[in-house]
């Protein structure tokens, strides 16, 4: 009995402390690093918070080159596909296009009338400042969706400001380093934005699920679920300005909740638009 | 002189093949740790850490799965720290195994896998949940867990071909 038991220990101690020739830590040693940098997360100390910015920046970089020969074949898959895919829709497109121009010079007609009303009661617009950023990483999982962007704190980008997509809302900035910046999308876990359903006005907070859709995770009054209801940013709580279309409510056929379906795309962003103003408040 | 230089290079080339396996599936955009779609995934690189480091432990440095483990979580945006803890306790493992075992047997190995990511998810799991109060969802992680499991067998067999082409070369 007591030799099984040491057997067990040389074994166990053989494998923490037993270093190779060329090897200069052993295994426990390597461990509790591991551990004092986990327990530095806890902390918010500055020279490690500069020197960790200036590592992310080189991982990032290193990244984005490793992975373009794969971004490269998966953009030629898409092109592919979504040739077969447009050549589809160009018919339909057509007779939408004629129908589009009609509403768009009644649209002309709203805005303009929109401008003289708010001159009337003296609103200022805001002045929307946009900066283009070419996404370098794309992560995502059903643990994290976030994307890193080649601006950073060099632009002017700051924390906390909106991600576009056409002029869809897809996330926020979460983390900036000196030329690079990581945004969380809309549909990762822990993504929660303040949004409004329209037309009906409700006010609710949309939650990512990890998968393509969100959900509402909490609304103020109970409603009734319709389907293709649009859903904007209400502006609420100073998270971005009002206004920016996120997607579109849909019926969960295997849920009592609805599901939200982001109007873009998330495994398709090549370049995105930074909104630098944070919030017209 | 030159023919000798070129074979120098690639000689090592082969012999640091799960290196370059290692680094190219941490740092490559398409995620090879959370493999195939968000729905169905699996980690490949437990898998490699576990068989490379039990069979050919000179091949697969500790010293760079740490890095590794770092450079993913960096760009996970995970706990610095976390992944380098979990692939350094997939060694701890392949090690004690390597080291109790005088007849090597796929099916200990397997069942070994299995203990030792159950471990390595309950540490994260208790890390994330408990200490640092980190949301996810723990199905995706156990289903994770489950795939990647499942998978051991086939990447087993692709790595012992590997190790037998690498070795082959050498000789």
């Amino acid at each position: 009995m007591a030799s099984v038991r040491n057997d067990f220990v040389i074994a166990l101690r053989s494998a923490f402390l037993k270093k190779n020739n060329k090897q200069k830590f052993s295994l426990l040693t390597l461990i509790f690093i591991s551990l004092i940098i986990i327990s530095l997360n806890k902390f918010n100390i500055k020279t490690t918070n500069i020197l960790e910015s200036g590592l992310r920046d080189v991982i990032y970089a290193t990244s984005s080159i490793i992975s373009y020969p794969e971004k490269k074949i998966r953009i030629f898959f898409t092109n592919i596909n979504n040739y077969y895919k447009n050549y589809k829709n160009f018919k339909f497109d057509q007779n939408l296009l004629e129908k589009f121009n009609a509403t768009n010079l009644v649209n002309e007609y709203l805005t303009l009338e929109n401008n003289r009303l708010k001159n009337i009661i003296e609103e200022s617009n805001s002045n929307e400042n946009y900066l283009l950023s070419k996404v370098l990483i794309d992560k995502q999982s059903q643990f994290f969706s976030s994307i890193i962007l080649n601006k950073g704190s060099k632009d002017n980008v700051e924390l906390g400001m909106a991600v576009l997509d056409r002029g869809y809302l897809i996330g926020k900035i979460i983390e900036i380093n000196y030329s690079t910046s990581r945004a969380i999308l809309l549909n990762d876990i822990n993504s929660k934005i303040p949004a409004i359903i329209e037309p009906i006005g409700i006010q609710v907070i949309i939650s990512g699920t990890g998968y393509e859709h969100g959900i509402i995770q909490y609304s103020k009054d109970n409603y009734e679920i319709e389907d293709d209801l649009n859903i904007f940013t209400s502006g609420g709580g100073n998270v971005f300005k009002s206004g920016i279309p996120i997607g579109k409510l849909k019926k969960d056929i295997n849920n009592a909740d609805a599901k939200v379906e982001f109007f873009s795309d998330f495994s398709q962003l090549v370049y995105v638009n930074i909104l630098l103003s944070k919030n017209e408040l | 002189m030159i023919k000798n230089n070129t074979l120098q290079i690639l000689s090592f080339f082969k012999f640091n093949i799960p290196v370059f396996i290692l680094f190219f599936s941490v740092l490559n955009e398409f995620d090879l740790n959370y493999f195939i779609s968000t729905k169905f995934s699996f980690n490949f690189i437990f898998i490699l850490i576990f068989y490379w480091h039990l069979k050919s432990p000179s091949q697969l440095p500790v010293t760079l799965i740490f890095f590794a483990g770092l450079f993913n979580d960096v760009l996970n945006n995970s706990l610095i720290g976390l992944s380098s803890l979990n692939y350094l306790l997939i060694c701890v493992a392949s090690s004690y195994i390597r080291h109790v075992t005088i007849r090597p047997n796929f099916i200990k190995d397997w069942i070994v896998f299995l203990i030792t990511i159950l471990l390595i998810n309950s540490i994260d799991y208790f890390i994330l949940f408990f200490i640092f109060s980190i949301n996810f969802t723990i199905f995706n992680y156990f289903f994770n867990l489950l795939v990647t499991f499942i998978f051991f067998p086939i990447f087993y067999l692709l790595f012992a071909n590997l190790l037998k082409f690498i070795n082959r070369q050498n000789d």
